[in-house]
């Protein structure tokens, strides 16, 4: 059909798929590159270099009197206690919404075809599917910053703000977290206990959550180190911790109080970071 | 008594295009013992996942003791289901429970659910699950974490989950491909005597084909998802049986997880169950 001395190989298309999105992205990168005014040349020009070394020089020496170490452990403490609380109330959001928006717990047609169930049955799942889907996304799409904003509003300054919007932001991600997990277990041991009689409820409690249970356990874990983050700077906007300590120092210009409190925010991220690293050896068989 | 399984031109199409199960027609009656012996791809992973109610037929009938399964409401099928046990090749264990908790599973079927949680959290041993890991002789390993445990093990435990199940029909689909040789005599001999005692059916498929002749007095042979004869082992020759291992030129070319109905129609599975 070809003819004989036809090569076989077709030669490389000129223009493909391939360099169109790398054009794009590049042109992408130059627009984000102009519009933001961005130089990052500057903090290494003789003016920059004067401006770093004078905020530094101010920080120096870092502010350890009695009653300032206090407040920074104080601080400190309220933001531990702020990302804790907000993890532990992300979970109660984010697992029954995660369960209930894995398609292996609703779908109509999960590890066997013979379900039996009937259209009422199908169309509430369904419905139910759908709901805590889109709830979580909504959880996940407005930032913490802004659910803070919100709470403030509501119930007023301080911690508890703060827990709420961590919560909330938090359950969405991990809402959509836990069921991508549960949607992709191993599915033989799932179909060996259908197989037995066990409805739904009782697969999803004897063989999913102890499948999922690792992924699960590292995801949380890994959201609590990033909450403890979130925490110390969710209290710029009044929520309570370091953060607010931070803010105030910052507008009295005391350079070296702040010093003190950067110092703290750093060993608590390092110090929730070795915790979590330890939970996960812990907790998780590998 | 209607028989405990019944099947009528069964046909089963996956994505509708491979036939794993063709025009296939088998009656089982109540105790009864059949051995199921057939290459690759003869669609015996398929009918045991019919056979137990995972997969619905594409045509013909499946009557279980009786009960046409295409008929059945969710709360039947589930009641259906708990009177059917079944023994995997492998990998059908949850490996993070304990072994208690995995032969425990078998009662799933008939537990309320708070009844189940409170099982699964009560530390105390349980009867039924020490006389079923006995039975396997391993209740030394009760309290182990069942990824711990030696492929042969985990195959032990998943016999005990069928027998504290307590079923009426009996399914393993190769119980015994992933043990040694003295293992895999011991656990179909086990399962023959239990069907003995208990009265209840019971269907193998094996791949060691003295094994089905030497404990079962029907033989299955099972071809390209049709039946290929089913007689006494005393009328099986050696002729019937390198045709029945013989691949034909039709099989070539269709994967072989495709063919053994390994892979589901619902969940696309990372590997086959057994690479054997």
């Amino acid at each position: 059909m070809t003819a004989p001395n036809a090569s076989p190989v077709q030669s490389r298309p000129l223009w493909g798929a391939g360099k169109t999105v790398v054009l794009l992205v590049g042109a992408a990168i130059l627009w984000s590159y102009l519009g933001t005014g961005s130089n990052l040349l500057l903090p290494f020009q003789a003016d920059g270099r004067h401006q770093v070394a004078l905020f530094f020089s101010q920080l120096f020496p870092p502010n350890l009197s009695a009653s300032l170490l206090t407040r920074a452990l104080r601080g400190s403490l309220e933001t531990l206690a702020v990302s804790i609380m907000g993890t532990l109330l992300a979970v109660l959001i984010g697992f029954p919404l995660g369960a209930l928006s894995a398609y292996t717990v609703m779908g109509n047609r999960r590890f066997s075809e013979a379900e039996g169930s009937s259209a009422v049955a199908r169309l509430w799942r369904r419905l139910i599917y759908d709901g805590s889907t889109l709830l979580l996304n909504f959880l996940r799409s407005v930032p913490e910053l802004f659910w803070a904003l919100i709470f403030i509003v509501a119930v007023g300054l301080g911690p508890f703000p703060g827990v709420l919007a961590l919560g909330f932001h938090t359950g969405g991600v991990l809402g959509k977290l836990y069921s991508e997990s549960l949607e992709a277990l191993d599915s033989r041991p799932l179909e060996a206990l259908q197989a037995t009689g066990a409805s739904t409820l009782k697969v999803f409690l004897f063989g999913m959550v102890p499948l999922a249970l690792p992924q699960l356990l590292s995801y949380t874990l890994y959201r609590w180190e990033v909450n403890i983050r979130t925490a110390a700077v969710l209290g710029v906007v009044g929520a309570g911790g370091l953060g607010q300590d931070i803010l105030v120092a910052m507008g009295l210009l005391h350079y070296q109080d702040l010093a003190t409190f950067l110092i703290a925010t750093l060993a608590i991220v390092i110090a929730v970071d070795f915790l979590s690293t330890f939970l996960r050896l812990r907790l998780i068989p590998s | 008594m209607a028989p405990s399984i019944e099947i009528e031109n069964l046909v089963k199409v996956f994505d509708g295009r491979v036939a794993a199960l063709d025009s296939l027609s088998l009656q089982v009656e109540e105790g009864e013992k059949v051995a199921l012996i057939g290459p690759s791809g003869a669609g015996k992973t398929t009918l045991f996942r019919l056979l137990n109610c995972i997969l619905t037929p594409t045509r013909g009938t499946l009557r279980l003791q009786g009960c046409d399964v295409t008929r059945l409401s969710e709360k039947s099928l589930r009641e259906l289901r708990a009177r059917i046990g079944t023994i995997y090749q492998q990998h059908n264990l949850v490996p993070q429970l304990r072994v208690a908790h995995n032969v425990l599973a078998g009662k799933l079927g008939r537990l309320s659910t708070a009844r189940a949680l409170w099982n699964f959290w009560d530390p105390r041993p349980d009867g039924d699950v020490v006389r079923a890991l006995t039975q396997v002789g391993i209740a030394g390993k009760y309290w182990e974490r069942t990824a711990a445990l030696s492929g042969g093990q985990q195959q032990r435990v998943a016999v005990a989950r069928a027998l504290v199940q307590n079923p009426d029909i009996l399914l393993a689909d190769e119980p015994v491909s992933s043990v040694d040789p003295a293992l895999a005599q011991e656990i179909v001999s086990l399962l023959a005597d239990l069907a003995q005692e208990g009265g209840k059916t019971l269907v193998v498929s094996l791949h060691s084909v003295e094994l089905a002749l030497a404990h079962f007095p029907r033989i299955v042979g099972l071809r390209g998802g049709k039946l290929y004869f089913d007689l006494p082992p005393d009328q099986i020759t050696a002729e019937l049986l390198s045709g029945l291992f013989t691949r034909c030129e039709a099989e070539r070319g269709v994967p072989e997880r495709v063919l053994r109905g390994a892979v589901s129609p619902v969940f696309p599975l990372d590997s086959p169950y057994d690479k054997a």
